[in-house]
């Protein structure tokens, strides 16, 4: 029975989901990326989180500046301190007098352990200014919208560790995704661009 | 023979009676909870399933199109294309036009994430799990989990194979033994945590271990190499986005029991 089915499989298989990825066969046309559809923005969500002030928060709160936003968990002890880090020297190498025009959004992968005290001590254990870095908790589902929209995979693992897309993006003060950096240590020139640009824009 | 007639049986017996007194909902079934050995452990040994109702059959074209026609923003042209791609709805005859009589019969497909978790809220349930879903669908028509017999397996192969491109009317799949139909070789079915397989830009290195899912090195860590249609699914979800849409993509909801 496996002998015979074997081939077929690989060929449908392969036709679906090549290594390639089964994307391919949805892959949206060019021009059609979440990044040019800005009939959305993530201000339309509209779930509650709370801050690491322990406030409640809607991400169209935390609107009306341009963001750099990933969403990370506090326990990770693999690459969130990378991304933060990164998202720190992206913040550094602003012009003093246009970073207070962006904000630093980062969103918890990780609702059941992270509380608002948990965000507070996070933010403070890696020296984050609260005017400039917002940190959100909200519920499972909210979180998992959030991903989907931003295009962020992740999923618990046995360890208490959460695996998840090496993802981070830049949101203009309307809520539209207007970057995306997928993977740490390739340079933010692309992103400090694109913020700047944003910005200027508003 | 005798397969056949518990078959006929199945088929015939009238529609469940609404579970009087269960707590399950008009429609789902109650699907009890256990532990199942799904097809990725990540490092589990295996995994619990609490007791909870799944929607008997896939959601059909007529139900969604009763669904839009109460909330406007999932109309097709109206849903925002970050929420449901370019082809949302896309075979429609109109936004609150769902086709024919038989069309209307047939699970609805192109409906993106986004839009299916909306319709399923709207209802006051939600999508099933990844685990909900494979759980459920262990099942045949006469055992909880048939996902070791050979012949089981590949039967819901040929019914993969045999898959046409229009889905047929809801309902045309086999029965299982929790009394849901159509779960396997009628449409693939978005499930709640669709992006939980990593297969890009991995955060971590040992993620990276779904990479060669779909090559065939795929069956390293995979608790069954030979469960065939599980590597299809799995594939199959690891490609989408929350708001992509195809022909053969369809839903059914599920509740906390």
């Amino acid at each position: 029975m496996r002998t015979r089915v074997h081939p077929i499989i690989v060929a449908l298989a392969g036709a679906l989901a090549a290594c390639g990825g089964a994307g391919a066969r949805m892959a949206p046309a060019a021009g059609d990326s979440p990044l040019a559809a800005s009939d959305f923005s993530v201000h339309d969500l509209e779930a509650r989180w709370r801050g690491q002030d322990g406030r409640e928060r809607t991400l169209a709160s935390t609107g009306g500046r341009v963001r750099v936003v990933a969403m990370v968990y506090t326990a990770c002890t693999h690459t969130c301190p990378t991304i933060v880090g990164e998202m720190k020297r992206i913040e550094a190498a602003l012009p003093a007098e246009e970073r207070g025009g962006v904000g630093f959004l980062l969103v918890s992968l990780d609702p059941a352990r992270d509380t608002p005290q948990r965000l507070a001590n996070f933010a403070g254990a890696l020296g984050l200014d609260s005017a400039a870095w917002t940190l959100l908790t909200g519920d499972e589902g909210a979180v998992r919208e959030l991903a989907a929209l931003l295009g962020i995979r992740y999923r618990a693992e046995a360890d208490a560790q959460i695996s998840h897309s090496n993802t981070y993006l830049v949101l203009d003060a309307q809520g539209r995704i207007v970057h995306r950096q997928e993977g740490v240590g390739r340079g933010t020139a692309a992103t400090l661009a694109r913020i700047r640009q944003a910005a200027a824009a508003d | 023979m005798r397969v056949l007639s518990i078959l006929l049986l199945l088929s015939l017996s009238p529609a469940a009676p609404a579970a009087a007194g269960t707590g399950v909902p008009d429609g789902m079934a109650r699907i009890p909870g256990g532990r199942y050995v799904p097809l990725f452990l990540n490092g589990r040994s295996s995994v619990e399933v609490r007791t909870f109702a799944l929607d008997r059959l896939p959601v059909t074209r007529a139900e969604y199109l009763a669904f839009v026609r109460g909330h406007p923003r999932w109309q097709r042209g109206r849903a925002p294309r970050a929420l449901a791609g370019p082809g949302y709805l896309a075979a429609w005859p109109g936004p609150l036009a769902g086709g024919g009589a038989t069309d209307l019969r047939r699970p609805v497909t192109e409906v993106s994430w986004f839009a299916a978790r909306a319709y399923c809220a709207a209802r006051g349930a939600r999508l099933p799990t990844t685990d909900e879903w494979e759980y459920a669908a262990l099942a045949s028509e006469t055992r909880r989990d048939a996902s070791r017999e050979p012949a089981f397996i590949a039967r819901l192969l040929e019914l993969y194979l045999a898959r046409r491109p229009v889905p047929p009317v809801a309902g045309s799949g086999f029965r299982n033994v929790h009394g849901v139909r159509d779960l396997h070789g009628v449409v693939w079915e978005w499930v709640e945590d669709f992006n939980s397989l990593l297969v890009t830009a991995d955060s971590r290195a040992t993620s990276g271990r779904d990479h060669p899912l779909f090559c065939a090195a795929g069956v390293i860590g995979a608790t069954d190499p030979n469960n065939y249609p599980a590597f299809l699914r799995y594939g199959f979800r690891a490609g989408l986005e929350g708001r992509s849409t195809a022909g053969g993509l369809g839903f059914r909801c599920a509740r906390d029991l």
